[in-house]
């Protein structure tokens, strides 16, 4: 591969993804890192270009990881991701429509989640990831993925029920008890 | 409403990038400024990303690592013959352990005791996953085979896996061949230089590698299995026909999951296993196969009449 063509690939690879790490980098450290964030990652994919899969996402994502965790003091990083859960579940009253306070109650329930658990959902449910591609991001087996997912649900289902303004809790409570279905 | 379904209609706008003409200008300019190769990484960098399975070299394995690793999650196990039909394999030292009428801590004893005569087996995985609604694009199937199910160190070991997605296109058929490293701290955590040879059905192509990869044996889905025997509280159901043979069907629970498990009452060895994670299900038939000429043949990929051989997948 010249130089050209690296370029090229290189910057169909950006106009492509850009957005992709961006949230992603959002949701893992805040909005104030997250340009940050994506530069770095960017600029590991350009010198590794040669080595990148035909699916990049998911190696993008696991560097855009470990980009969180190793560039950045965690002081800095947790400073800019509380500011970022915060705005989540602020902004909107209460008394609007039910389904916007639903959607608030779980982003604030959300933001209340364990780090990890947090990741594992929002890689689901926000960033499109097949559970294969997820597990990668994970850094853990699609097994141990699926495990952790489902007890992550769980414990967000729990919080919901907790909240007195969710109307998710009738719902939940109706299924208390229910069993997993074998089939 | 199901809670993911909530979750993602939730998704906050922050989450969305703002327009940045001069950030991407600035981020093009200073990552084309830069050498390329891997010589150039930041230090501790490329051994960080060396390291993981879903990184370059790991391409195949991606695919590979993650299917096998499902098998984790379900599991079960028919001795299977080169043509499909059950082995004959020794009877478990337990008398009669495998039975309805066992103790919960005897088939736990009875199929630990099994899982740890297996290593030098060729294991043979069908994994069915099954989404619901929108997700099922991600249904399919797929089948692996190792050999040897636990290597030892030093020890060449095989994989194949068929990967059979609900679309035809992105069908996948692997082989990796590598020596086992010793004194890693985690299997498949240390690339080490493998033969992948890669058929496409998409492209109708096919390839030989030869990279680092983190390749991690079926050794890792064997021990989850273990560990679900071990620490769940199991239960047993009670004797019932799957494909025309008697098994015995058992549950493992953990704080907040259940798996079904279809126990051969002949050699202790699960024959199926079934999870499910809300709607989602996982469902994977095992084959514990003698390392006989025919079983390790299934190793080797097949290479249709037809398809182009193309360069390495790197470079």
């Amino acid at each position: 591969m010249d130089d050209l063509d690296a370029i090229e690939r290189f910057t169909g690879l950006y106009d492509r993804y850009r957005d992709r790490v961006y949230a992603y980098a959002v949701s893992r450290a805040g909005r104030q890192l997250a340009d940050e964030v994506v530069s770095e990652v960017f600029l590991v994919a350009w010198r590794r270009l040669h080595e990148l899969p035909d699916d990049p996402l998911p190696w993008l994502l696991v560097t855009a990881r470990n980009v969180i965790g190793s560039e950045f003091r965690a002081a800095a990083r947790q400073e800019s991701l509380a500011a970022e859960l915060s705005s989540w579940g602020s902004g909107v009253a209460s008394d609007i429509a039910d389904e916007v306070s639903e959607r608030q109650a779980v982003l604030r329930a959300l933001a209340a989640m364990p780090e990890a658990d947090r990741e594992l959902l929002t890689l689901a449910a926000w960033h499109g990831l097949s559970p294969r591609d997820a597990a990668s991001v994970a850094g853990c087996s699609t097994a141990t993925y699926f495990v952790r997912l489902h007890r992550a649900r769980r414990r967000l289902e729990k919080a919901m029920a907790d909240s007195p303004e969710s109307e998710y809790r009738h719902e939940i409570a109706s299924q208390q008890g229910r069993q997993p279905r074998w089939t | 409403m199901d809670i993911m379904d909530l979750l993602a209609q939730a998704r906050p706008g922050s989450l969305d990038s703002r327009p940045a003409t001069d950030r991407r200008a600035s981020d093009l300019a200073r990552a084309i400024a830069e050498p390329r190769g891997g010589t150039t990484a930041q230090p501790g960098a490329s051994r960080r990303l060396g390291g993981r399975r879903a990184l370059p070299s790991a391409r195949v394995l991606a695919i590979g690592t993650s299917v096998a690793a499902v098998a984790g999650i379900a599991g079960a196990v028919v001795a299977l013959s080169s043509t499909g039909t059950p082995a004959a394999r020794p009877q478990p030292t337990a008398a009669r352990a495998g039975t309805a009428a066992a103790s919960p801590t005897e088939l736990r004893n009875a199929i630990l005791t099994a899982f740890s005569g297996v290593g030098g087996d060729v294991f043979y995985a069908k994994i069915t996953e099954i989404y619901p609604g929108k997700m099922s694009k991600w249904n399919g199937v797929s089948q692996s085979w190792a050999y040897p199910l636990q290597p030892q160190a030093g020890q060449k070991a095989y994989v194949h896996y068929l990967v059979a997605p609900s679309s035809p296109g992105q069908k996948n058929d692997s082989e990796l061949i590598w020596t086992e490293p010793g004194g890693g701290p985690q299997p498949g955590t240390i690339p080490v230089k493998t033969e992948v040879i890669d058929v496409e059905y998409g492209s109708r192509t096919w390839s030989v590698t030869t990279a680092p990869v983190a390749v991690e044996s079926e050794a890792g889905n064997l021990q989850a299995l273990r560990e679900s025997i071990a620490n769940g509280q199991l239960t047993v159901v009670g004797e019932t026909v799957l494909n025309g043979q008697t098994v015995l069907e058992l549950t493992t629970r953990d704080k907040e999951s259940v798996q079904t498990w279809w126990v051969d009452p002949a050699t202790d060895l699960p024959v199926r296993t079934l999870s499910a994670d809300g709607a989602v299900k996982v469902q994977v038939d095992y084959g514990f196969l003698p390392p006989t000429p025919a079983n390790i043949a299934k190793l080797k990929v097949t290479i249709p009449v037809g398809f182009t051989r193309t360069p390495p997948i790197q470079k």
